[in-house]
């Protein structure tokens, strides 16, 4: 079932945790929650989960409203980042634990139980655990058996809070991509919040940046890599170089070190102030320049992988300035101190004003410290 | 250029604390001389008028009784220190009412009072004109001088020892298993049934095996609220004071053998009891 946030806000003692959020997610949809710790974007799972006390807003599942329902009622499956797996029960007792619980009237009968529970181990490939309890599992596994268990109730929505932070990197790819194919099989409605923008790039339709409790952007992963809405989001969703300009009279130039030299730009937006382009690393085009012609200095080449990785610099003495741009290793490569060209036409433009942390004109920025 | 390699021979693994050699010789001498040796002596004296002389002395009825009463009041005094001791740890850390910090340090208080202070204490409050015994024995119950006073003063001193146990495991297990159960479906009572108190099952048998253990030998709290009519009230510790004040050595040492023994064999269990509880699957210990 869709999910539908009006309005959410919530407040930590008296900073808010989330602002004023609403989006919604149409049935069937696999949505990724995503932005730096403490964006929010757990907060507001835990809202939609019914386990966050104090917000305010509106939530509804499907057509029902659940602001005024408790967990218990709101028929979800929540698996937790850290499992929350029952220790004392094995894994057969933790899965049937939903069905156990459930009003007389309403409990399926033992058989049922059990049948049921196999199915669902079988169908998160561990039914030969059924067995075994939660210590004596690996990660992986218990993953799968926290989300059979989430899974055992049928709810009509999936509630995924950072569920692969624990898994060594091989695994996490497997099981994510597993996660992907399971939810379509199932044509379950999924939210996951992650802090891995490769993770929510990889198995997500759409995504929704959060930041400082505020949702920044939300669409497709094409919609976000082609047109951010923000500076933020542009840097939060893969590696970023800056540079500075100026718009005016329907032209754009650089700013600042990078003034002098010259690079191919992007049409110039309507209207005069100040801009930031934002580029991919991997986007930015680089050429040996021609006789007489103005360029930026090579400091730099090493091989790295498919790339070569360059360090350039407006000039040698600017060397603080200097960027890391990534270029095909089949092109021809530029030799250290020789001149280049730079193509920016593929970069972002923002006003500047759109980035209230300003950065540093030409100086790249991960994601990780964003 | 090659290097000839000794065969055969592993490189040392480093100690894990610098000196762990020393340290653990000199810990076991100390265990041995202070532990081992006076055990030993108790173990050995008992026999010195011969094994039919031991059999008669403590199968007395007077000793039987002793013995029966000791251990009887220990049991059921820990069963409900560890209910009493539950609930209290579960105020302290879930309900924090005001003035729990006060409580929390209050706890420990039998831990710090020396035993005879506690037992003249409760001796007063029970007497048939006690604060508390007057109003009950106005209802006809006599605390003092029966084996519910005896009971009454094991719980005030076990009690430390269930919350001491079950307080940490209660504040470590994490908010999530509550919050996964809610998610399914639970209700409080449910919750608090199938997920918590099984968490803290481990906690309890070993704060229940500590305060049994403390009771049967319980000597200093219990023989003023005791009364201590042989037969009925007179419990095992005290009739080895006994034992020794009339000179009979064997005697005690043969009542206080057959008490090690025995709290030894229901501390075994316990631990078994304990590692067989499903929420110790799969976990070391």
């Amino acid at each position: 079932m869709g999910v539908e946030l009006r309005d959410i806000s919530c407040l930590f003692g008296r900073t808010p945790a989330v602002r004023d959020i609403s989006l919604s997610v149409p049935e069937g949809e696999f949505l990724a929650l995503v932005g730096p710790s403490g964006a929010g974007k757990t907060t507001l799972l835990r809202i939609i989960a019914g386990l966050q006390p104090g917000y305010t807003g509106h939530v509804a599942i499907g057509t029902r409203d659940v602001t005024q329902v408790p967990a218990r009622q709101r028929n979800i499956g929540f698996v937790f980042q850290n499992y929350a797996l029952f220790r004392h029960m094995s894994v057969a007792d933790n899965v049937a634990f939903g069905l156990k619980v459930r009003p007389y009237r309403r409990r399926p009968n033992r058989a049922a139980i059990a049948a049921r529970v196999s199915e669902l181990l079988e169908l998160v490939q561990v039914g030969a655990l059924a067995k075994r309890y939660p210590a004596q599992l690996s990660g992986g596994q218990r993953q799968r058996v926290a989300l059979a268990r989430a899974l055992a109730t049928e709810p009509e929505l999936l509630l995924l809070d950072e569920p692969f932070g624990a898994l060594d990197p091989l695994v996490r790819k497997e099981i994510r991509t597993w996660l992907r194919g399971l939810h379509d099989r199932l044509g379950l409605t999924s939210i996951l919040v992650t802090h891995d923008q490769d993770e929510a790039l990889e198995v997500a339709d759409r995504i929704a940046v959060l930041r400082d409790g505020r949702l920044e952007q939300i669409g497709t992963p094409a919609m976000l890599e082609d047109a951010p809405a923000t500076p933020f989001v542009h840097r939060f969703l893969g590696e970023t170089v800056g540079f500075q300009a100026m718009s005016q009279a329907g032209s754009l130039r650089l700013e600042g070190a990078w003034r002098s030299v010259g690079a191919t730009l992007p049409p110039a937006p309507p209207g005069a102030g100040s801009v930031l382009l934002s580029v991919r690393p991997y986007a930015v085009g680089l050429a040996q320049t021609q006789p007489g012609q103005e360029g930026a200095r090579v400091l730099g080449v090493q091989r790295s992988g498919a790339f070569l990785r360059y360090r350039i610099a407006p000039s040698e003495a600017l060397e603080a300035e200097a960027v890391t741009l990534l270029v095909p290793a089949s092109l021809p490569a530029l030799s250290p101190g020789s001149l280049c060209a730079l193509d920016l036409s593929a970069a972002r433009l923002f006003p500047s004003a759109d980035d209230p942390m300003p950065q540093k004109a030409g100086r790249a920025v991960s994601a990780v410290d964003a | 250029m090659r290097v000839a390699l000794a065969a055969g021979r592993r490189p040392r693994t480093p100690a894990i604390i610098p000196g762990a050699l020393p340290a653990f010789g000199l810990t076991l001498f100390w265990v041995g001389l202070l532990v081992l040796l006076p055990l030993a002596a108790l173990a050995e004296r008992p026999w010195e008028n011969g094994a039919p002389w031991l059999l008669a002395t403590l199968t007395t009825p007077r000793t039987l009784a002793a013995l029966r009463l000791s251990f009887g009041c220990a049991l059921c005094a820990a069963a409900v220190t560890t209910l009493l001791g539950l609930l209290l740890a579960w105020v302290l850390e879930r309900v924090r009412p005001p003035g729990w910090r006060m409580l929390d340090a209050l706890i420990d208080l039998p831990f710090a009072l020396p035993t005879a202070v506690a037992g003249i204490t409760l001796a007063t409050l029970y007497a048939p004109t006690g604060w508390i015994g007057a109003p009950l024995a106005g209802l006809g119950f006599r605390i003092a001088g029966t084996p519910v006073g005896i009971g009454v003063a094991l719980v005030f001193v076990g009690l430390p020892f269930v919350v001491r146990t079950v307080l940490p495991v209660l504040r470590d297990l994490p908010g999530e298993l509550e919050e996964a159960a809610a998610t399914l479906g639970a209700r409080r009572g449910q919750i608090a049934l199938r997920v918590l108190l099984p968490a803290l099952f481990p906690a309890l048998a070993t704060g229940f095996g500590l305060a049994f253990a403390r009771g049967v030998g319980e000597y200093g709290s219990v023989i003023f609220i005791a009364g201590n009519k042989p037969m009925v009230s007179e419990i095992a510790p005290l009739l080895i004071v006994i034992r020794l004040s009339e000179d009979d050595y064997a005697g005690a040492a043969g009542i206080g053998l057959l008490m090690l023994v025995t709290a030894a064999l229901c501390l075994m269990l316990v631990t078994l009891l304990r590692r067989r509880l499903p929420a110790m699957r799969g976990v070391a210990g």
